[in-house]
């Protein structure tokens, strides 16, 4: 077993359960002639992090939609800790935690001023400096959003996700755009989630991401689930075939030079 | 419940702080209206053109010393003529104030002093007539101390001619502040309500499972209390600068009404079609036939009128038209209650069309 994998068994130290916290079936949405998903079932459990992976178009963002009760359910069912998605749409977003894949805030507001205004319509103790500090902006706190950049829009963003201290977290692309550092500090933010028991689910385009964060995966083209299961479950299935690819392991990569000179901390600005 | 007037609660104090930091986007066309009003009192009230006199002198010559000493006051223009004449000229607005003197001036009582007198004043409300009044009260009272060296025998008794369309201003105002109703009830609450949805700023809200009615109406609330606001700082600016003959207290009452109809229709507007451009322009669609309406109320065909009349501008121009020919709130209260109804109703409508995106 490569030192990877090794990294990435270790990392992974099951905190989940088998208790299924979002139960997905035969989940389908059609837009006119175009049919984004087709007959997705899925579940995702209690404690682990769930990654939705696939090209663009492959309905990622349109499943994750549907099981936040963003987006109506054409046919299918979808449960959220045993509330029934399509049935309470409003309820299921009250009790879970959404950043979305551009997540959009009132101008004007300072970050202080909106985590009080959505803990108010989340009927929740105001708590923002403490989540500030959670994700590391509590020096921005009387900052705008729109002064932030794009790595810190994202903190900010899990931050608003987390006014209503939610069991159950979805991150649409949370990286995206997002340099090594940023990206880096996003991780680690979300592995700290994870540890505090949290379910998260995500979606991405960077399968390095999806390794290094995920618990299961599920890959998607088209609007099918092709695959399911560990990152490690999936590459050993594909060994098993077979599959052999001539590399060379260096002990350390393009990204681990880019961190070495530039530093890991994080760039504010 | 609890929970949803605290959402409520919160969104509108947020939105008036947003208002607040952004004062050229929230309050522009205010403004302008402000400053179209301030170019209007200079134009109209500039200091210059002399408050014009016409004096009727019933005392036969005896007082040509006081005549002198008010054509000697440089912003008066004199002219003398019979107190039929005076009238006329009064009444077709040719003069400002109309001073009657007596046939007993100038006469001595039994005792030998000048006999007490009053001058008969009228003036045209609103106009320079009204802010002269003093100046000629201390022509009158110099007169009597520097010629006849008594004790005040002059007394001046003053009378306010009322005339419909007493000052331009009593035909701009509502023109104002019914501009300011649309522009910022209608327009920029759809612009506003538009803008929020395709920047995102709407799905982020709903990701919260707050109900859209909560949203609608804490936009509404801090939406009309801003307008209240203009519409008040319009007719308190007005009232400063010129004299107006408007009931205020009723003409702001209709106002406000009216900012929550368009409101209302701004809302629901922005609340129902996705893209801001096109809800900019179907809100324009609206307004400006409204706009048509009202000023062409009365030369509309009958069988148009009949319809057009029900519509919420016409309740408006109704009111207003009202206000203008002096008339109070009693008078105005069938305007205030259909308003009132269009209001509710295109409130309810705006909660249930609401789209989150």
């Amino acid at each position: 077993m490569s030192a990877r994998i090794d990294a990435y068994v270790e990392n992974t130290t099951d905190l989940a359960t088998d208790q299924a916290l979002v139960i997905v079936r035969d989940l389908e949405k059609s837009y006119g002639t175009v049919h984004a998903v087709r007959g997705v079932s899925f579940e995702v459990k209690r404690g682990e992090v769930f990654g939705l992976l696939g090209p663009n178009g492959a309905g990622k963002t349109t499943i994750l939609e549907m099981v936040e009760g963003m987006l109506p359910i054409d046919r299918g069912t979808v449960t959220v800790d045993g509330v029934d998605v399509a049935r309470y749409p409003e309820r299921v977003r009250g009790s879970i935690g959404i950043a979305l894949q551009k997540s959009a805030f009132f101008e004007r507001l300072t970050l202080i001023e909106l985590l009080g205004l959505f803990a108010d319509l989340y009927g929740k103790e105001r708590e923002a400096e403490q989540l500030l500090d959670r994700v590391g902006l509590k020096d921005l706190a009387r900052r705008q959003v729109k002064t932030l950049s794009g790595g810190q829009q994202q903190r900010f963003a899990v931050a608003v996700a987390l006014v209503n201290d939610p069991p159950l977290l979805f991150l649409d692309e949370p990286t995206t755009g997002l340099d090594p550092q940023a990206r880096r500090s996003l991780w680690d933010l979300i592995d700290r989630l994870r540890r505090e028991g949290r379910s998260i689910v995500l979606t991405t385009h960077y399968m390095e991401e999806a390794q290094h964060l995920c618990d299961r995966v599920a890959i998607l083209d088209s609007g099918r689930i092709l695959a399911l299961d560990t990152p490690l479950a999936l590459v050993q299935e594909l060994l098993k075939t077979g599959f052999h690819k001539d590399v060379v392991v260096w002990p350390g990569d393009l990204e681990d030079v880019y961190l070495h000179i530039t530093g890991k901390q994080l760039r504010e600005g | 419940m609890n929970n949803q007037i605290r959402a409520y609660g919160s969104l509108t104090i947020s939105n008036f702080k947003m208002y607040v930091r952004n004062p050229v986007a929230s309050s522009s066309l205010f403004l302008a209206l402000l400053v179209l009003l301030f170019l209007f009192k200079i134009v109209f009230d500039s200091p210059g053109p002399h408050t014009r006199l016409v004096v009727v002198d019933a005392s036969n010559g005896a007082a040509a010393i006081l005549i002198g000493d008010l054509r000697s006051v440089s912003s008066f223009d004199v002219t003398e003529a019979s107190e039929a004449s005076a009238r006329v000229l009064l009444s077709q607005g040719k003069v400002d104030l109309e001073v009657v003197i007596p046939p007993s001036f100038g006469q001595q009582d039994s005792s030998g002093r000048p006999a007490p007198v009053s001058l008969e004043v009228t003036y045209r409300a609103g106009t320079a007539g009204e802010t002269s009044l003093p100046l000629l009260k201390a022509t009158v009272d110099s007169y009597d101390q520097n010629v006849l060296k008594e004790v005040p025998t002059i007394s001046v008794s003053t009378a306010a001619l009322h005339t419909r369309s007493a000052g331009p201003i009593d035909f701009l105002l509502p023109g104002i502040v019914a501009f300011n109703i649309i522009g910022s009830g209608l327009m920029l609450a759809a612009g506003t309500f538009s803008n929020y949805k395709s920047t995102g700023v709407l799905r982020r809200l709903k990701a919260t499972g707050i109900s859209p009615s909560i949203f609608v109406l804490a936009h509404a609330t801090s939406s009309f209390a801003m307008g209240a606001l203009q519409t008040a700082a319009i007719l308190v600016a007005a009232s400063l600068l010129f004299s107006v003959h408007l009931d205020l207290v009723s003409l702001f009452l209709l106002l406000v009404v009216a900012y929550l109809v368009f409101l209302g229709m701004g809302l629901a507007i922005a609340g129902w079609i996705k893209d801001p451009q096109r809800a900019t322009a179907v809100a324009q669609s609206i307004a400006f036939p409204m706009i048509f309406i009202a000023l062409l109320s009365a030369a509309l065909p009958p069988g148009i009128a009949r319809i057009t009349k029900y519509l919420p501008v016409s309740y408006v121009t109704d009111g207003m038209q009202q206000l203008g020919q002096g008339a109070n709130l009693a008078a105005i209260e069938v305007d205030l209650v259909w308003l009132l109804a269009w209001a509710i109703v295109l409130l309810i409508a705006a909660g249930r069309v609401f789209r989150w995106d």
